[in-house]
């Protein structure tokens, strides 16, 4: 639905975005994650057909942005971060006007208006002037004239930035409901945002992907080499460590909560190549210890974050 | 459609603004008390026996509209598009399906009918006139209202290019009043440049040009200079909103 191709672009000297690729497929819900002047807002700018790029290609529904800007412009719908409306306006005028602009015909602009300002709970406020809302309910008029003439791709910058928490989970559960009929690419600063929101995460550093997959499979990538595991072990006997230890591969093995004076958990990182379930099993068996639990620890996207910023594992 | 719906998106702007009412209310009485001094020099020279209205009514009164409208023009022309940058929705508008030229289209049209309603509003005192004292000069009346019109229409061009360099209304207004002003005396110290410098720039000024119509004089080349006036800053303006990306990296 989206595809960026080695796209560039340039503020003078400044490069903002450096041969950035990337897709995104339809259904898909895709966070673009990224540090304050990484790129973010610049992206989404060119998307939105706002700033052309310096170099390479942007396609939205097939449609190449440099050439039927227009067209692509009648597909998406772009939430900016100050979500900024016209404060001399009521709600219902503002939809109004922009549904206009949006170019929805007037047989079913009365009805498309009433069902966002439904989704987007605008009700009790429809009639009221634009500048004397708070700033959650503008948010939401903001969130609103997106999602006029049913988009096919939503361009969301920080959508719940500002809100309280119980908008920000009616907001997400809102941009999740969406995702059955529209794809959404969301830029956010709010990393357990992304993870609770998106199948999709890109991330973005000094202008260029550093990452651009599901958070699984970054999290596969990043444990190429090392892969934690957690476990509960019973025994009645000692040298529980030293044990574990010895298994070929194993890297770091270190004594957790202690749950009884038999059962113990183990934090163990053990090369990526070696099955530790398997391993660990045998060892159990012969040492007639209780498995009690084995489970990988996955990163979270915080830390996978931390890890490709500051790292630079995946940079090409 | 989408001209017409910014068009009175616009117009709605003008009306629900307290500003606006204060700059309409200053305007009619500033212009109703030039009519009124110039109605009294005019009945003052009837009395000598010099009663061209032309002369000593219409172009008097034209010449204190076009000063008026000099420091009016920048307070109906400095939030189009200095405001939009300044609130944002002009980024939002910009990514909807409207090309930068009916957006243009849509805030210079809107702009221009409420300059043609303060006009029409200074038009009521002739219409006064006439019913007391019976039509005369009516059609050098018109060429004048003509030579406003276009004046209004080019002073307005050069307005929404300025406000739309800036998001600070306030530097839009005095940047526009600023170069109205420069039109405005561009020819009048004769001692600055030669003869053959002063000849040209007499073909740039404006308010040079608007005083042939006021004499009820209506001549092609004076209309084609307005409108050539009026393209040019609406074409600049188009440039400037498409060099977008030199204000977005100065943000």
């Amino acid at each position: 639905m989206i595809e960026v191709t080695s796209v560039s672009r340039h503020f003078g000297s400044i490069s903002a975005l450096k041969d950035v690729s990337f897709q995104v497929g339809k259904g898909d819900i895709a966070g673009l994650l990224g540090r304050n002047g990484a790129g973010k807002t610049t992206m989404i700018r060119l998307l939105a057909c706002f700033l052309p790029p310096s170099k390479g290609q942007i396609k939205i529904a097939g449609l190449n942005l440099e050439t039927d800007s227009l067209a692509v412009r009648r597909k998406i719908g772009y939430f900016l971060e100050k979500a900024p409306v016209y404060p001399e306006m009521r709600v219902v005028e503002f939809l109004e006007f922009m549904a206009k602009l949006k170019g929805v015909s007037r047989a079913v602009r009365k009805k498309a208006i009433s069902e966002v300002i439904e989704a987007c709970g605008l009700g009790e406020v429809r009639h009221r002037m634009v500048g004397n809302l708070s700033k959650g309910y503008r948010q939401r008029v903001g969130l609103s004239q997106s999602l006029l003439g049913n988009p096919e791709v939503l361009l969301l910058d920080e959508p719940t930035i500002g809100l309280d928490p119980e908008q920000i989970i009616e907001v997400r559960d809102l941009i999740k409901g969406l995702a059955s009929r529209t794809t959404i690419l969301l830029s956010t600063h709010i990393l357990s945002e992304a993870s609770q929101m998106c199948n999709k995460i890109i991330i973005l550093d000094k202008g260029s992907i550093i990452a651009a997959d599901t958070i699984q499979r970054l999290n596969a990538l990043l444990h190429q080499e090392a892969i934690l595991f957690s476990t509960q072990i019973e025994s009645s006997g000692g040298q529980v460590v030293e044990r574990l230890n010895e298994i070929p591969g194993v890297i770091r093995v270190q004594l957790g909560k202690t749950v009884s004076p038999c059962i113990s958990n183990y934090l163990i990182e053990a090369a990526a190549h070696v099955d530790l379930p398997v391993e660990l099993c045998d060892l159990a068996f012969k040492n007639r210890w209780t498995l009690r639990e084995i489970r990988p620890l996955n990163m979270s996207l915080e830390e996978i974050f931390v890890e490709l910023t500051t790292k630079e594992k995946l940079r090409p | 459609m989408k001209i017409y719906a910014i068009f009175t998106k616009e117009i709605r702007s003008y009306f629900v603004s307290p500003t606006f009412y204060v700059v309409l209310t200053t305007f009619l009485v500033l212009s109703n008390y030039f009519f009124y001094t110039d109605l009294v020099f005019y009945h003052w020279m009837n009395i000598k026996g010099n009663s061209n209205p032309i002369e000593a009514l219409f172009s008097f009164y034209f010449n204190d509209l076009r000063f008026i409208l000099m420091l009016f023009v920048p307070l109906i022309t400095m939030r189009l598009l200095a405001e939009e940058k300044k609130l944002g929705t002009f980024e939002l508008i910009a990514t909807y399906p409207v090309r930068d030229g009916e957006i243009l289209a849509g805030k210079y049209l809107s702009c221009l009918a409420v300059f043609i309603l303060m006009i029409a509003a200074t038009f009521l005192n002739f219409l006064l006139l006439f019913f007391w004292w019976g039509f005369f000069g009516l059609q050098a009346l018109l060429a004048g209202y003509l030579g406003i019109f276009l004046l209004g229409c080019s002073l307005i061009s050069c307005g929404i290019f300025i406000s739309s360099l800036t998001e600070n209304q306030a530097v839009a207004a005095m940047g526009t009043l600023g170069i109205f002003v420069l039109f405005w005396f561009l020819t009048w110290n004769e001692m600055m440049a030669s003869e053959a410098v002063l000849k040209v720039m007499v073909r740039f000024s404006l308010f040079d040009r608007i005083e042939y119509f006021f004499k009820g004089v209506i001549e092609s080349k004076d209309v084609a200079f307005f409108t050539l006036f009026i393209f040019f800053f609406l074409m600049m303006t188009v440039l400037s909103l498409k060099a977008r990306s030199i204000w977005v990296s100065k943000k």
